[in-house]
């Protein structure tokens, strides 16, 4: 049986997950350069050891309302086309290993905002778990 | 010489790779089989050695190739199996090749026993050889036909054939004596290796001596390069970390550890930058031969002189900067130096003389072309520019001479009167140009007419690490690359006699006498921010586009060594910057792009930052002036302000008493209705109150200005003269509230031009006409000959989203339009009175076209009888509009598209 493992965490009460073999590290929030005039999602570029990474705002990338950083949030760094990017997320949650039958695609009446970023959902217990697709992604920013 | 050394360089290094790669390849044919594929590269190997030996004049060598190859040969062709002993034998043949590489005279008069050797070695090698791989003796002896005189070799020869018709196949003895190898009897065919050595020994670098010592090089794959300058990038971060870590630490143990790693990375970091740097020569030595054909082919005489081919630069630079190279040395040869007989009629020597040097300057490479040719005349630059409408003739008159020379860096400049096979393929100054600041150089051009011209290139040392000047902007740190930065100021408003001041709200400082226009980083970089007025300015003097300009900071911090890290594409978009870095403390900082700034504070209705297809005659390119007409007034304190007079209905003067006031309004009784009257000095916010200004004297000088047939009148304190300017008007660097820009007047005093329709908008609260929401992204060609309508027309079209291409009249247009094609206009706006060809007949030739017989053409004019607008629609006009009507005309526009 096919299975793969997902990094999971909570945006705004809900919860998503990316494919693990994309997460470089999770780490605590840093001091972060903004960068002016990029878009709000861009929270700006931090020093992860001697490489630059973007700091992407999930919350503001689904067009939800923004909330403060706080000792809760967390670095999700993914690479991806060479790409460092840092989603920064409310909460972490376990690494998952999840078998492909429980995988579905996206539901159509799942709003684009936050659509266009997935990948499928999984059903697990008691919850559904989002996949964010960091290529999407990835397309998305560089659209 | 240079040359010669080099070459000579060049085919020792090369000797020495080859004899390494066919040793290998033999060393692993011990082990196992050599398969077709390393035998055949075995055989390029000994050919491509041979060839090069005897093109050298080492013929011994050549010899012992050909003998190699010959006996190669049946291998190659499958014949005979390569067996232990005919390695042995190659390897030998090898040893010698080697030995007389190595052997510093390369003269094998004063080393009898290298000479013996090969004498008995040789023959040995090729007998054996022969025999056992059957009747290939004709094919070694082909090799020298006409060897005859050479006793030398013909010896070899003859030994050969000696030993082969013997039949002896192993230890022959050497039976030669040293007097039969006399000198004498080698001079003739041996002298150039004789002179070739006496060179070398001559050179300042004991090249030989290099080839000699083996192990002075090993080849080095460049990513492994590239690694390890990432590595000790990485490596001088974190040295600055810790040096920003000791400056808090009292620990004095620690201090001097601190210091000793700071030396020893900055040595590490030069020693591996080094690794990648090359002699600029390996470029510069392809010139002589590029200068060489080019004098042959244009008929020229021109002497290279180069100096400075040992400056080394990066590899990846050095690549980055030959093409430009080539192009500037073409140029030079080309359009720069004169034919021999002209150089002769103007008194200079008839060989033309080109230099190209190179050396250290400033941490930087500064290569120099210079030759003595007739120089750039800025006249004949000038005239090209014009014709090639790069610049209006206007504009011309009022440049510098080294402005104008200045022009051929400008897209689609060419001076050759006619096209060459030489240069003048399109390439242009412009590409070199951008090549070179491309890899952060920077590209100077100073030329005296009939004397010659000169130009420096200014090229960083390296790419990877760039030095750069730290500032201070709020709480953020930029980098700004030094290359890019001119001087730093410090202004004191209280205490420096030469203080910043104000243009129409742009700051700018006298800088030398010139006008420096300031640029707040904060404000670039934050446009939310509310400026604040300053005591003490610390400005940074950057390179902008084509003049410099000043970046206003809250700090000037340090100089410091940064790696570059690049930005993702996304953030690439924000053109203000060209990288990050990570700095001292760890945090990250960008790197300025000193151009993004400039450009992302130009005004947006400039046009400039919009890309047109066709570019000389592109938006409002303020190339197609006439002398306009401006009305001039005083505003209190402010100076003089302009409106032009085209606007202008009336001059009033109304008695103080007449003013009412309706509300907040300002009016005045006047023709019979009433008068909206505008304060411009309110309107600015300028210090003299309006109720002031006007209790002080007894009339009211009022401008009567129309807009959408209704009249306006505007507030002055003083009506001046009405002028006429033939200078363009300059947009601001920013685009300032009310104010449309700058236009310099008969006394050269620079008046500030107000936006009259703006702030008669602004002053009625009429909303600006919102139509962008149903206007699609449409391109539109705008026909009129008036800059003044071209410049208000535009930034209302381009206000409403649409993109503007601008013709000066009805012929250019309609080249313009079939220029481009069927769909690339949505519609097209013209004036009707216009020079060359007017708006009746440039809609009667559209609409004769079967192209654009359904494209939507708007007239626009002040000629609007009744007539007019029956003739207009005859001529094919879908729509006939009164001119400055702004919301009329984007109502049109949003009407003639949705009928499409």
């Amino acid at each position: 049986m096919n299975t793969n493992q997902f990094s999971t965490f909570m945006v705004d009460g809900r919860y998503y997950g990316v494919n693990v073999k994309l997460v470089q590290e999770i780490t605590r929030p840093m001091p972060i350069t903004k960068v002016p005039l990029s878009p709000v999602f861009i929270h700006g570029l931090i020093n992860l050891r001697g490489q630059i990474a973007t700091a992407v705002g999930v919350r503001e990338l689904f067009n939800l309302k923004s909330a403060p950083i706080d000792e809760s949030s967390v670095y999700v760094v993914c690479k991806c086309d060479g790409l460092l990017l840092s989603l920064v997320v409310d909460e972490i949650a376990d690494v998952l290993e999840l078998e492909d039958t429980d995988f579905e695609e996206t539901p159509e009446t799942v709003k684009s905002n936050v659509g266009q970023f997935m990948s499928g959902v999984y059903k697990i217990q008691n919850d559904i778990l989002s996949v964010i697709d960091i290529k999407k992604l990835v397309d998305f920013l560089n659209k | 010489m240079s040359k010669l050394d080099t070459s000579y360089t060049e085919f020792f290094v090369e000797c020495d790779e080859i004899l390494q790669r066919i040793s290998s390849l033999l060393t692993k044919s011990e082990i196992h089989d050599l398969d077709q594929e390393n035998i055949d590269s075995l055989y390029r190997d000994i050919h491509t050695l041979k060839g090069s030996a005897q093109l050298f004049g080492f013929r011994t060598i050549g010899l012992i190739a050909h003998g190699i190859e010959a006996t190669l040969e049946p291998v190659r062709q499958k014949k005979v199996q390569l067996d232990r002993t005919f390695i042995d034998f190659i390897f030998k043949c090898l040893d010698l090749i080697d030995k007389i590489l190595k052997n510093p005279e390369r003269d094998l008069e004063r080393e009898p026993a290298l000479h013996n050797e090969v004498v008995v070695a040789l023959p040995q090698l090729v007998t054996l050889a022969v025999k056992k791989f059957g009747g290939e003796f004709e094919f070694f002896k082909d090799a020298l036909p006409d060897e005859s005189s050479n006793h030398f070799l013909t010896k070899i020869i003859e030994k050969t054939q000696d030993l082969f018709e013997d039949n002896i196949s192993s230890s022959v003895e050497m039976d030669i004596s040293e007097k039969e190898i006399s000198p004498i009897k080698l001079v003739p065919q041996e002298i150039k290796i004789e002179n070739v050595a006496k060179r070398i020994n001559t050179m300042e670098k004991p090249v030989v001596e290099e080839a000699s010592s083996e192990s002075s090089t090993i080849r080095v794959q460049v990513s492994l390069l590239d690694k390890l300058m990432n590595l000790v990038g990485e490596m001088v971060l974190t040295r600055n970390q810790v040096l920003q870590f000791a400056k808090t630490s009292e620990d004095n143990e620690f201090l001097g550890l601190t210091q000793r790693l700071d030396l020893a990375t900055t040595e590490l970091q030069d020693s591996v930058m080094r690794t990648r740097m090359q002699p600029i020569g390996s470029i510069f030595s392809k010139f002589q031969r590029v200068v060489r054909d080019l004098s042959r082919d244009l008929g020229k005489s021109i002497d290279l002189v180069i100096s400075g081919a040992e400056t080394e630069l990066d590899k990846s630079l050095i690549e980055a900067i030959k093409d430009p190279l080539t192009h500037i040395i073409r140029n030079s040869c080309d359009h720069g130096l004169e034919t021999p007989a002209v150089r002769k009629s103007l008194g200079k020597p008839e060989e033309g003389s080109l230099s190209l040097r190179a050396f250290h300057e400033g941490g930087q490479v500064i290569i120099e072309v210079k030759d003595d040719g007739k120089g750039i005349d800025p006249q004949k630059i000038k005239e090209k520019a014009i014709e090639k409408r790069i610049i209006s003739p206007e504009r011309a008159n009022s440049m510098s001479d080294k402005e104008a020379q200045e022009l051929v860096f400008a897209a689609g400049f060419s001076t050759a009167e006619q096209i060459s096979a030489v240069s003048g393929r399109g390439v242009g100054m412009d590409v070199v140009r951008n090549n070179i600041e491309k890899v952060g150089g920077v590209i100077e051009l100073h030329s005296t007419a009939g004397t010659g011209t000169t130009l420096r290139l200014k090229i960083p040392l390296t790419l990877a690490i760039v030095p750069v000047m730290v500032i201070r902007s709020k709480n953020d740190y930029y980098a700004i690359p030094q290359m890019k930065l001119q001087e730093l100021l410090r202004v004191d408003m209280e205490e420096d006699v030469n203080k910043v001041e104000k243009l129409q709200g742009q700051d700018v400082y006298r800088l030398r006498g010139k006008l420096l226009p300031l640029i707040s980083c904060e404000e670039v970089m934050h446009p939310e921010t509310i400026k604040t007025a300053k005591t003490i300015y610390n400005i940074v003097v950057l390179e902008g586009e084509n003049h410099p300009y000043g970046l206003v900071v809250d700090e000037i911090c340090d100089k410091a060594d940064i790696v570059v890290k690049p930005l993702p594409a996304f953030l690439k978009k924000v053109a203000m910057f060209s990288g990050a870095t990570i700095m001292g403390d760890g945090t990250v900082a960008l790197i300025v792009d000193t151009q993004g700034v400039a450009g992302a504070v130009k005004a947006p209705h400039s046009g400039d930052g919009k890309k047109s297809k066709i570019p000389p005659i592109s938006g409002n390119s303020a190339s197609f002036i006439e002398t306009t007409e401006f009305l001039f007034f005083r505003l209190s304190h402010a100076g003089i302000f302009a409106i032009p007079l085209v606007l202008v209905q009336r001059l009033e003067e109304f008695p103080q008493t007449d003013v009412d006031y309706s509300g907040e309004e300002m009016i005045v009784k006047y023709r019979e209705s009433l008068l909206p009257l505008i304060s411009l000095n309110a309107y600015f916010g300028y210090k003299s109150d309006p109720k002031e200004a006007c209790i002080d004297k007894t009339t009211v000088s009022v401008v009567v200005v129309s807009k959408n047939n209704r009249l306006f009148g505007l507030v002055v304190d003083e009506v001046v003269d009405i002028l006429t300017s033939t200078s363009d008007i300059t947009p601001h660097i920013k685009e300032t509230r009310g104010l449309l820009g700058t236009v310099i007047a008969m006394d050269k005093k620079v008046i500030t031009i107000v936006d009259t329709y703006s702030i008669i908008d602004e002053s009625m609260g009429v909303p600006v006409k919102k139509l962008s929401r149903s206007l699609k992204k449409a391109r539109v060609l705008f026909a009129e000959d008036t800059i003044f309508f071209v410049r208000q027309v535009t930034k209302v079209l381009e206000k409403a989203g649409l993109e503007v291409v601008h013709a000066p009249d009805g012929v250019e247009a309609l080249k313009i339009l079939k220029k481009s094609g069927q769909n690339y206009f949505d519609f097209v706006i013209s004036d009707i009175e216009m020079p060359n060809m007017n708006g009746f007949q440039l809609a009667s030739s559209i609409r004769a076209e079967a192209n654009f017989k359904d494209i939507p053409i708007i007239a626009l004019t002040t000629r609007f009888s009744e007539m007019d607008q029956k003739k207009g629609k005859d001529a094919g006009f879908n729509k006939y509009l009164e001119k400055l009507k702004s919301d009329e005309l984007l109502e049109a526009i949003d009407k003639v598209m949705g009928d499409r």
